[in-house]
């Protein structure tokens, strides 16, 4: 249901902020609503079991003294005088009070055991003996707690008070409870209340349910439900011990599942939908923070979220003034009312702020895993640790790494919280259990003292009778319920000592005040730097500010502008901060180049080779690269800018390779994220080649619209495209299948005879051999996955063919590593020292070359794209016609193919699309040769027409490579599959393959149609005929048809 | 291929003329780069009933995993590895994204079955119910099934007594969800099409659960009065209408169908308080029903 009014929206807004205030301060409104909360808790349960005191001396149950005086006070007193005939019971006040002579006290013990053949011990004092009861007649109350008999069995005084076991006597005792009152209610109150607890316990598994889609598993249902619940507590210590207004248990029972179902999550869910997808959506682009995404989802959200509770709040409030007469009702509408007031105060805090930690979190996972397989797949660990780092740093304002260990300290307040909890809990078992159990009966003297009384007690005497005293042989389960009875005691006692106490008190304390010092000084951090490269690039210039300031005065205002602007772009976006930071460098240093003042040659190998390198001008440094004192490949490590060694090799170049047009800015060089390529993509780098990226779409690819870029300068190549996907959309989209996925890497290995040689590839086409091979392939990777070898035989010569998964990278990195790793294990492990390897990759790959291998065994992805077109849409989008269609793609890509002896090249131009998306997408450009390995196949289907291209081998990955660009990545982020995929390595990779070959598809559908439309133009002109009216392009004339017959042939020829 | 031996060269395109364009262009008409807006998105709206605004990630991460993971049921989606990827591969097939006309309305009449079968068990259950609402004055027990009753003799009535009462009631459960969804469907409100997606389940259980809670608060607590139970009911009564549906057919079909209910059994009504109830229970029964309806007939 929609907002009811607009207004909503702007009400959702002091909650969104309050909520962005949480997101950036976690720690703290999760450590003060959690303390609030466990406050408001210990008070509620006090306040129902009364009971329960917070007295100190709880814990020392076991203290002698204490323990004598409550079995002091549980026994039964009779006191007699020679004035009295008979006993006479009296009170255990009284009979410490009375001055009588004798005070004895009668112990009633009884020995039971469920083995009969444990004897009894034999004990002194003994006055009267039955089975297995015992009469022990004292001076004192002391009970030993262990009796050993004779035969060595070790009775133990069972006082159940000390037992885990007491909470099973609790749960029954709450069963008869409940049983009882089941059984007076009427039976239709009691279906009622099942189907609510039913209900909410729907609603509590449909929290899981829901919050599992949206990817957490655990952690936030728990914290939804802990919200709700100290909402409650909360709104239970407003209610009851604040404004005093009652709610009994046996209420509370009855109305909450109600209340819970009505309210229910689902606005928590929502929020948490929209901030995962969000996340999910722009977590790799720039600009987003995570207080950001929290803001705008409860912005989102929160305008239901307030009306829904303000209109229960408006019902149980209306409801309590209405039936102010009925207390209960009243009472429990106020209760409601406070119940929803925290949920709403709770909810843009205490969940905003776990929602935020949850985000963290998953931004580190995420950037972990980048670095990761970035490091797989071969990219040099420093390059990899900035991509992960800017990634990481893009979308979390402050904690990154101190969130792992804020999250641990949180625990241990949580930890430190819950045994709190649980001595509180034991102690309130124990209790209850002894209010409930208690015997209040009095234990009447037994016989043979009432019978024999006249003899044995003239005088005044008190007897004390204990109830009865149970003891037990000791069982091995017992020892260990005393060991755990006896640590949770230790450490409830050492919390609770006064020293102790101050100490973790204090610790909370400190615990507390250093995750406010570390978030401060993380925010103090991400204020001056949004990003870790910005950092670096900063420190770059106050590393160079001095030198400017030496050369000329005036620079050093532009330098600090400069500086502060790189500040300001460098926290709204820090992927155009470090090219731009660069580029005012570029200006102050063209400022310089002005003065023509070079220091001598000497002067600067001096500086040079003390290290001071840095401190040199771009001139220079120019200057000792040309007169070879420094090379050209280390100019990145010598300057330590990235940007800057392009400008000086560019220099240094013009005038070495006597090529001034490097001088020029006509090769672009500026704004570009250099510290991305050094490492990964290129050296002795010059600059960057601009190419015009055009866009296709939508195109509906298994029921989802995508819009793919292509990067191309042949013109028409996009609107061509754009056709197809126009005609493949209006029939339905395209679905795609993926056969199969595993890169391959094909090394050469010789042995010294035939038979040796023969002997491996027997070996290794074996099972044992296959599995060997695979165990040391696997443990060179997390993602590699060796699936198959294929191995063939050329004289001695071994080719092997490794074929294997490589998550969602392009893989061949990963898989060299593991191919080589794999070699050495044959020659270490397996038997095979006389193995020499040739080359690890023997072109049996086969990387980058034509080869049928790629076409009939698949390299990469293979896919398999399909669309049916509906008659009319070819003629009317594609103007052409069906059979003419089918008629020319037999012809062309197939007949005339085979008749080129093409391998893999039954298409018109997949190899066009192909590379556009490459280049566009960072892909390798050069393994446009196997993936455009391309069958494309029509068919006439009910007058309809049906499409399909088969590429075997498409070559993708969506991390590493050229995609670490940040162009080419935002272009992945277009299709929202860049990077890893967060749970099923691989699967991003996969949908890039699908959507290479709709892109295909969509090409070669158009192409096709165009050149059949010149076909039927040039038919119908050979039998001199008009052409028929669906056939025909739009108003044909004389030059019309001349094109279109020109260019058909051009392409024909192609 | 015969054009080629007497090329034109005032008519050859410009691509072979001058080099400077494109093959491609040679081959296209004009329109190819005529852009064309807004019409593509337009025209997918149309073909495809894809929500273009709204991205859904999960939609595009694997859609024959997904498949595949529809078809096999037990099948976890974020498991997926290489290995069992042919599996996978296997299970899914084209033919899954164009169901069958035939297995198509073979679906829709089995989930028509379904909701039918549903509702009819849901007035029972509400018949039930409207039997063990009472209160501790003037409301009592089977006193609100009276128009439920007056339905059930009409239906005999009319099937000459060969319908068993069970089955009336059941097939008022039947008019009463339809109500709703049919006036949605004349009507078209706006409303209707934005609710759709909040008429979840859980939506119905709460309508349920509120339902369920009047109930059992009207039985229990010690009333003053009936009016004042009544009237508490009738003023919660608006508030749950805002809180869950909002919307005006709703509101319409609810008060509706409970002036129908009063005006059928005024004979039985001597206090305010008992119409107010009779008012109160059938208008919470047809919002509950209203949403069972919606959210049986569009699933």
């Amino acid at each position: 249901m929609p907002p009811l009014f607009k207004g909503l929206k702007q009400m959702a807004k002091p909650i969104a902020y309050v909520s962005r205030f949480s997101a950036k301060r976690p720690i703290h409104i999760i450590l003060f609503s959690l303390i609030i909360s466990a406050f408001a808790y210990l008070s509620v349960i006090q306040y129902y079991f009364n009971g329960w005191q917070l007295d100190s001396n709880s814990v020392f149950e076991t203290a002698p003294n204490k323990d004598s005086n409550t079995l002091f006070q549980e026994c039964s007193h009779y006191y007699r005088d020679s004035s009295l005939d008979g006993w006479v019971s009296i009170t255990a006040h009284e009979a410490s009070e009375l001055p009588a002579p004798h005070h004895y006290y009668l112990l009633n013990l009884n020995f039971n055991s469920p083995n009969e053949t444990d004897s009894i011990p034999e004990l002194a004092n003994t006055v009267f003996e039955k089975d297995n009861t015992k009469y022990i007649l004292q001076e004192d109350l002391s009970v030993s707690k262990e009796i050993s008999s004779t035969d060595g069995t070790k009775w133990r005084l069972r006082s159940d008070r000390k037992s885990l076991f007491d909470v099973k006597t609790l749960a029954y005792s709450l069963y008869d409870v409940f049983s009882e009152n089941v059984t007076q209610a009427d039976p239709f109150d009691v279906l009622i209340m099942v189907t609510a607890y039913l209900m909410m316990f729907y609603t509590i598994f449909g929290l899981f349910n829901d919050m599992r889609k949206t990817g957490s598993n655990f952690w936030l249902s728990a914290s939804t439900v802990v919200n709700s619940a100290s909402s409650l507590f909360l709104a239970l210590y407003v209610t009851q011990c604040i404004l005093g207004k009652e709610v009994s248990a046996l209420t509370l029972f009855e109305g909450l599942p109600f209340i819970v179902v009505v309210v229910g999550f689902k606005h928590k869910i929502k929020i948490a939908q929209y901030a995962l997808e969000k996340f999910e959506r722009v977590g790799l682009s720039k600009r987003i923070t995570t207080d950001e995404i929290v803001f705008e989802s409860v912005s989102e959200e929160g305008g239901r979220l307030i009306q829904d509770h303000l209109l229960c709040i408006f019902a149980f409030i209306g409801c309590s003034m209405y039936a102010h007469q009925l207390k209960t009702l009243t009472n429990f509408c106020i209760l409601s009312a406070f119940i929803l007031i925290f949920e709403l105060i709770l909810t843009p805090t205490f969940y905003s702020a776990i929602l935020a930690l949850r985000l963290e979190m998953n931004v580190i996972h995420r950037s972990t895993i980048i670095k990761q397989t970035l490091e797989e797949d071969g990219v040099v660990p420093s390059t990899a640790r900035i991509i992960s780092k800017a990634e990481k740093k893009s979308v979390s304002s402050f904690l990154n790494l101190s969130v792992v260990v804020i999250i641990m300290k949180l625990s241990v307040i949580l930890l430190f919280v819950f045994i709190n909890f649980y001595n509180f809990g034991a102690n309130w078992v124990n209790d209850a259990f002894n209010s409930l159990y208690f015997d209040k009966e009095r234990v009447s003297l037994p016989d043979f003292i009432t019978s024999n009384a006249s003899e044995n007690f003239k005088e005044q005497a008190i007897v004390s009778v204990t109830p009865l005293l149970y003891y037990k042989p000791i069982k091995s389960y017992q020892r260990i319920e005393d060991m755990v009875l006896l640590l949770l005691r230790n450490v409830s006692v050492a919390i609770r000592d006064r020293f102790v106490s101050k100490l973790v008190l204090s610790a909370l304390v400190c615990s507390a005040v250093i995750n406010v010092y570390l978030l401060n000084a993380a925010r103090i951090h991400t204020s001056y730097t949004a990003d870790q490269l910005v950092k670096t690039e900063v420190t770059k210039k106050s590393f160079t500010a001095p030198v400017q300031k030496a050369s000329t005065p005036v620079l050093t205002n532009k330098t600090v502008i400069s500086g502060s602007k790189v500040k300001s772009l460098s926290s709204a976006q820090s992927s155009s901060s470090g090219p731009s930071s660069s580029s005012e460098e570029d200006d102050s240093r063209d400022i310089e180049s002005l003065d023509k003042k070079i220091r001598p040659l000497e002067e600067l190998e001096a500086l040079l080779s003390s290290g001071n390198t840095k401190q040199l001008k771009n001139k220079e440094v120019a200057a000792l690269v040309i007169h070879g004192k420094l090379p050209l490949y280390a100019l990145e490590k010598k300057l330590g800018d990235t940007t800057r060694a392009v400008a000086v090799r560019r220099k240094a170049l013009s005038i070495l390779a006597e090529a001034p047009v490097l001088a020029s800015d006509r090769l672009p060089y500026k704004n570009y994220d250099y510290d991305r390529v050094f490492g990964a993509c290129c050296e002795n780098v010059i600059g960057y080649m601009p190419l015009p990226v055009g866009v296709i779409g939508p195109l509906v690819i298994d029921g989802t619209s995508y819009h793919i870029p292509m990067a191309t300068t042949e013109g028409c190549l996009v609107a061509s495209a754009m056709r197809g996907c126009k005609a493949i959309n209006a029939g339905g989209g395209a679905t795609t299948v993926l056969t199969k996925d595993g890169m391959t890497r094909g090394p050469v290995v010789r042995f010294p005879t035939l038979k040796r040689s023969g002997a491996c590839k027997i070996w290794l086409d074996s099972e044992e051999g296959q599995n060997a091979i695979k165990k040391a392939f696997n443990s060179t990777s997390r993602f590699a996955r060796l699936q198959h070898i294929q191995t063939c035989l050329a004289g001695d010569l071994l080719f092997m063919r490794f074929r294997t998964t490589t998550g969602d990278a392009m893989g061949m990195n990963m898989i060299s590593k593991g191919v080589e790793y794999s070699l050495k294990q044959m020659v270490e492990e397996y038997g095979w020292e006389d193995m020499e390897v040739v080359s690890v990759s023997g072109n049996y790959c086969t990387d980058k070359k034509p080869a049928a291998i790629n076409w009939i065994e698949g390299r990469g992805k293979s896919v398999v794209a399909e669309a049916t077109i509906p008659g009319d849409v070819v003629r009317k989008v594609l103007k052409s016609d069906v059979s003419a269609l089918v008629e020319l793609n037999i012809a062309k890509n197939l007949v005339g193919s085979a008749m080129a002896g093409s391998v893999g090249g039954f298409n018109a131009h997949a190899a066009n699309l192909v590379t556009a998306v490459f280049l566009a997408l960072g892909q390798d450009p050069a393994q446009n040769v196997e993936s455009s390995n391309c069958i494309t196949l029509m068919k006439e289907v009910d007058g309809d027409l049906r499409i399909s291209v088969s590429m075997p081998s498409i070559e993708v990955g969506t991390i590493g490579g050229g995609t670490v660009l940040e162009p080419q990545g935002a272009m992945l982020d277009l299709l929202g599959v860049r990077g890893p995929h967060a749970t099923a390595p691989g699967t991003n990779a996969r949908q890039l393959a699908r959507i290479v070959a709709c892109a295909v598809l969509a090409g070669e559908l158009s192409l096709c149609a165009a050149l059949a439309a010149g076909h039927l133009v040039q038919s119908h002109m050979t039998h001199n005929r008009k052409p028929a009216e669906p056939t025909k392009p739009n108003n044909l004339d004389a030059t019309d048809i001349n094109r279109l017959k020109d260019g058909s042939v051009t392409c024909i020829k192609s | 291929m015969a054009n080629r031996g007497e090329p034109d060269p005032k008519k050859s395109t410009e691509s072979i003329c001058s080099l400077t364009k494109p093959q491609l262009y040679s081959l296209y008409d004009d329109d190819v780069v005529r852009s064309e807006d807004n019409e593509i998105y337009e025209e997918l709206k149309r073909s495809v009933s894809i929500d273009s605004t709204k991205y859904s990630r999960d939609q595009t991460i694997d859609s024959t995993f997904y498949l595949a993971h529809k078809v096999g049921g037990s099948l976890p989606r974020n498991t997926v590895s290489s290995n069992n990827l042919e599996r996978i591969l296997s299970a899914s097939s084209i033919h899954e994204n164009f169901p069958s006309r035939t297995r198509q309305t073979r679906q829709n009449i089995l989930h028509y079955l379904q909701a039918v079968l549903i509702l009819s068990l849901s007035g029972f259950a509400y018949h039930e119910l409207s039997r063990n609402l009472h209160d501790n004055h003037l409301l009592h027990p089977d006193f609100a099934s009276r128009p439920l009753l007056l339905g059930v003799k009409l239906c005999n009535w009319l099937s000459n007594g060969v319908l068993p009462n069970w089955l009336g009631y059941g097939v008022e459960g039947l008019l009463f969800g339809s109500v709703v969804p049919i006036l949605d469907n004349i009507f078209q409100t706006e409303v209707v099409k934005s609710s759709v997606h909040h008429d979840s389940l859980t939506s119905v259980i709460r309508s349920i659960n509120a339902m369920l809670g009047v109930t059992f608060g009207i039985r229990k607590i010690q009333w003053n009065s009936s009016l004042q139970a009544a009237g508490a009911w009738g003023l919660l009564n608006i508030i749950l209408w805002l809180f869950f549906d909002g919307s005006i057919s709703m509101l319409m079909s609810c008060i509706c169908i409970g002036v129908g209910c009063c005006i059928s059994c005024y004979k039985d009504i001597i206090d305010g308080s008992q119409f107010l109830y009779f008012m109160d229970f059938y208008f919470l029964g047809s919002l509950m029903f209203g949403k069972l309806g919606r959210y049986l007939y569009s699933h």
